[in-house]
């Protein structure tokens, strides 16, 4: 019994292996420009980008570095 | 040794060996054909042939790449009568932001777009920018990798001379 659970084992790790050997990808320097576009920026959104920031400093009580002031007592 | 470890090790060993031989394109001692026709270029790709020259691969989103082009156009201007040429190859998958940058730069050599990516791939660069510098024969010399301003414009100076003058 123990034998057969061993193989099995085996075999399990090595259709991981390969399952995930072949996933992997790698995305090459000249492909990166999708990844500069416009829309991956996360402060695309300026009115999104003000209303976050004001939600995180009012709930983390969080200030600097947001350009925004505040104890976080979550009043303004 | 457990066969669970032998499985994995032997894995491990033959995935490492597909990356290494995926590890191969152009460097110094690459011989490139005389010309780049063959790799679906679109707009004006020069002859090679007889001529040192400057492949260079950029794209507009690519800021190191869009601050060598100022002294790229001086290289150009310097070197063009002696058999000198740069053929700038844009990999960019928008040609409109690229004739975007173009427009406003104005470059007197040559900038092909490399719109299916074929030639770049062939020449598996690591870093962006990356260019070649080939000689009289169509052998890469010299191959730089990303734009270190001052520096980098020094050393393809001198090595640009040193091919001109073999």
């Amino acid at each position: 019994m123990k034998q057969i659970f061993k193989k099995i084992s085996a075999w399990a790790t090595l259709v991981a292996l390969i399952a995930f050997g072949v996933g992997c990808a790698t995305v090459e320097p000249y492909q990166k420009g999708n990844l500069s576009d416009y829309t991956m920026r996360s402060d695309r959104d300026e009115l999104a980008s003000v209303m976050n920031s004001h939600i995180q400093f009012s709930r983390e009580a969080s200030t600097g570095g947001e350009g925004v002031g505040g104890g976080g007592c979550g009043c303004n | 040794m457990k066969i669970w470890l032998k499985i994995s090790l032997t894995a491990i060993a033959a995935l490492s060996c597909v990356s290494l031989v995926q590890a191969e394109g152009w460097g110094s001692g690459t011989e490139l054909p005389s010309t780049l026709e063959g790799f679906a270029l679109e707009g004006e790709v020069p002859e090679m042939e007889g001529k040192v020259t400057l492949v260079d691969f950029w794209a507009s989103w690519c800021a190191p790449c869009k601050a060598a082009f100022p002294e790229m156009e001086k290289l150009y201007q310097n070197f063009k009568d002696e058999g000198f040429q740069i053929v700038a190859v844009s990999v960019d998958q928008k040609a409109n932001q690229m004739q975007r940058f173009l427009d406003k730069q104005k470059p007197s050599f040559a900038t092909p777009h490399d719109a299916g990516q074929q030639l770049v791939k062939a020449a598996e660069i690591s870093v962006m920018p990356s260019s070649f510098l080939v000689d009289r024969k169509g052998v890469i010399r010299f191959a730089h990798e990303g734009w270190h301003g001052k520096e980098s414009a020094e050393n393809l100076t001198h090595q640009i001379q040193g091919l001109l003058a073999e």
